[in-house]
């Protein structure tokens, strides 16, 4: 087996940009603590050796305080050579670690990243006295234009071959060329025995180092600092995230739009239309493969959206509807994720996560989850307790519609008027409100409140920007394509063998009575487990109104996760959490279903329905909510020094 | 002689800075805001005003923390 080389540090530090530098893999890379929540390992190669490269979370210390700590505080003690990367902007935080790391006696590397930003800041650091009082080596980079990897890799050499090289004394970044050993006893002072006995002691030893080798030119505070706390403040923080995720979402339904329209009629009318028409007609218009590729014709002509076949709705689903839309969302989420502003929604978010039992970090998974479920779901193992997760989840698996499936809704939607959107969106925020309130009620103890680092503003880094795209949409197509043609094929099957028949008729009372809809509609649902964008442009043959539409989407979003969410859920919250989740979701499901075909155009018109339902939902929150924060307040109010054992506990 | 006059990091003012003193918490609690270099004696600066229970949040070194309004009721600071 291969040497295990270890990247460990403090979130956000740049270990994923190391990680990627070194090994060539793609990795996601964000301005925000707890991008990576589960270890990559990639191959390096030095001096003919191949060494396994693992990007851990980030943590602030080996005592984990949440799953994705945990993860990291293992794969140390499972380490070869440990890379220790450490944001030079905030050496005193970041050395604490270092210190319990050096405990570890594994050979060990300091990688100082962001030294630009830095001397950009007025820090001054003396590497060379840093390298000495910490005796191992100390290299200086700048991870994300690549500057002192090659440094990086030489030390490494060193180490992989016992730790007698010297270091190299050439390059831009290179200091005086100080022999060191790697394993040498720090210089510093630290406990008699070489150990320290209390983290006072830690501290002690990184203020002492601190005041050696960093100095400190005061700087005028910049434009983008000035922004930094105008976005904390409540009197400033709230407008601007109002009027953020008012132009994001702007642009993304706007310009997604654009794109959507252009497609379609500059490629799929004039071009692949005629090339599928003159496919059908060569195949017959009729029989079985006809069905599954081209699917049935509509007044004896094919329709990109409603004929159902693989090459049809299939191709124009993805390529036509839901890629448009997902570009423009990914384009922007990178945007938010790399500038840094994600913490300070978070926040700004707090007060109202609060009164669902959550608190501001769980912002996050939630807008993570709009691009896609899964990767949201994981996100949320930054999250402390178990009961935190299983509400995060639980929620954003029901509310929460994934980009591709938003695509369609929107895509589709515009022949029935846009205002159809908004009862969407109005009615899942009012599910996302009570649900959240009612377990947070029903679950037992309290969420503790949150501790969350918030990084400085950065400029999107162009490069970085367009690899995360590439990944994503990649990511989507590749996992899509199979699901999508997979999902088309199923219901063609189900159908001809008159399956859809026997289960419409068979839950034709639930879909008919307390929905409204047509009991064809069943077969949507089974397609949906498969992939929800699919399953939504299935509601268009049907021949739906408005009303119907809107209950299907509802359904649809709501009524259970998509296979690959489903997947990854039920090892999140393990088979009997996810069996509780799973209940929750078809109970939510059908009574969210049945309130809207009540009272959509029969009661209430969708402008007043959306209002209303927005409006109640606010008002739920400030009258209901918060069980959370009382629990806590009485557990405080009970034992002055409130027992925290709860506050995280392994699954 | 005066006895040492506390306020929690809630109520303190935004831009005030003090020493931590007294963290009132759990060991999970107080071992988290140990490593993010939150511990009696740090000097520290809250930088916002808190709006209804809102988050608080304070400058540590040259980094940014934000803390949930239940946590930052539970850590005492003294104020010169």
């Amino acid at each position: 087996m291969s040497k295990k080389i270890v990247l460990v540090g403090n979130p956000n530090v740049g270990k994923s940009v190391i990680f990627s530098q070194l090994t060539g893999t793609r990795v996601v890379i964000s301005n925000y603590p707890g991008t990576t929540v589960e270890y990559i390992s990639g191959r390096l190669k030095i001096d003919q050796e191949t060494f396994a490269l693992i990007d851990a979370p980030g943590t602030y210390s080996l005592e984990p305080t949440c799953r994705a700590e945990e993860v990291a505080a293992n794969l140390v003690d499972a380490a070869d050579i440990i890379v220790n990367v450490i944001d030079a902007t905030n050496l005193e935080r970041n050395l604490y670690l270092t210190s319990q790391l050096l405990d570890k006696n594994v050979p060990m590397i300091v990688v100082l990243n962001m030294v630009d930003e830095a001397a950009q800041k007025g820090i001054d650091l003396n590497y060379s006295r840093l390298q000495y009082l910490l005796g191992i080596p100390v290299i200086p980079t700048v991870a994300l234009s690549g500057e002192g990897l090659k440094e990086l890799v030489n030390a490494l050499s060193g180490s992989a071959r016992g730790g007698d090289e010297s270091l190299p004394s050439n390059g831009r970044l290179a200091w005086e060329g100080h022999v060191v050993r790697v394993g040498d006893k720090p210089r510093a002072a630290r406990g008699s025995d070489g150990k320290f006995s209390s983290p006072d002691e830690r501290w002690a030893w990184v203020g002492s180092i601190v005041g050696e080798v960093q100095q400190i030119t005061h700087r005028h505070r910049t434009w983008l600092e000035t922004l930094e706390l105008a976005s904390l403040k409540p009197h400033t923080g709230i407008p601007l995230a109002a009027f953020i995720l008012f132009l994001s979402f702007k642009i993304i339904i706007g310009l997604g739009e654009f794109l959507h329209e252009l497609l379609e009629h500059v490629i799929f009318e004039p071009f692949y239309l005629p090339l599928v028409e003159s496919l059908s007609l060569w195949m017959g218009q009729e029989g079985f493969w006809h069905d599954l590729l081209i699917g049935t014709l509509v007044q004896g002509e094919i329709h990109l959206e409603e004929s159902m076949g693989v090459l049809t709705t299939g191709v124009f689903a993805i390529f036509g509807v839901v890629l448009p839309f997902l570009v423009m969302f990914y384009l922007v989420l990178g945007f938010l994720e790399d500038c840094g502003y994600l913490p300070r929604l978070a926040v700004i978010m707090d007060r109202i996560m609060h009164r669902l039992g959550l608190h501001g970090f769980a912002v996050i998974p939630m807008i993570l989850g709009l691009g896609c479920n899964v990767p949201a779901v994981m996100a949320a193992r930054n999250l402390e307790s178990r009961r935190e997760r299983f509400l995060a989840c639980t929620l954003l698996s029901i509310t929460v519609p994934c980009a591709a499936q938003m695509s369609m809704v929107t895509g589709l939607v515009g022949r029935y008027g846009g205002v159809y959107l908004g009862v969407i969106f109005a009615t899942l925020f009012f599910i996302w409100i009570v649900l959240g309130l009612i377990l947070d009620r029903f679950l037992p103890g309290y969420t503790p409140s949150m501790i969350m680092e918030i990084p400085p503003y950065r400029w999107p880094h162009f490069k970085s920007q367009r690899q995360k795209l590439g990944m994503r949409l990649s990511h989507f197509l590749v996992e899509a394509l199979p699901f999508i043609f997979g999902g088309i094929v199923l219901i063609n099957l189900l159908y001809i063998l008159g399956v859809t028949d026997f289960l419409a008729n068979l839950f034709a009372p639930v879909i008919q009575g307390l929905l409204g809809l047509p009991r064809e509609a069943i077969s949507t649902l089974f397609v949906g487990f498969l992939r929800k964008d699919v399953a939504v442009a299935m509601l268009l043959p049907l021949g739906l109104s408005a009303r119907q539409f809107v209950v299907g989407a509802i359904i649809l979003v709501t009524y259970f996760p998509c296979a690959a969410t489903f997947a990854i859920l039920s090892k999140e919250l393990g088979v009997k959490g996810m069996a509780v989740s799973a209940a929750i979701m078809i109970i939510t499901s059908l009574s969210a279903g049945t309130m809207l075909n009540l009272l959509l155009e029969t009661v209430l018109s969708p402008v007043h329905l959306a209002l209303a339902l927005v409006g109640l939902g606010i008002l739920i929150a400030i009258v209901g909510g918060g069980t959370s924060d009382r629990r806590e307040s009485a557990a405080e109010a009970e034992l002055p020094l409130a027992k925290e054992g709860s506050d995280y506990y392994f699954s | 002689m005066f006895a040492l006059k506390l306020v929690s990091l809630a109520e303190m003012k935004a831009g005030q800075t003090g020493i931590v003193r007294t963290i009132n918490g759990g060991q999970g609690m107080v071992a988290r805001l140990q490593a993010l270099g939150l511990h009696p004696g740090k000097k520290i600066t809250k930088l916002n005003t808190v709006f209804q229970k809102g988050p608080v949040v304070v400058e540590i070194n040259r980094s940014r923390i934000a803390l949930g309004y239940g946590r930052a009721c539970r850590i005492f600071m003294e104020i010169k």
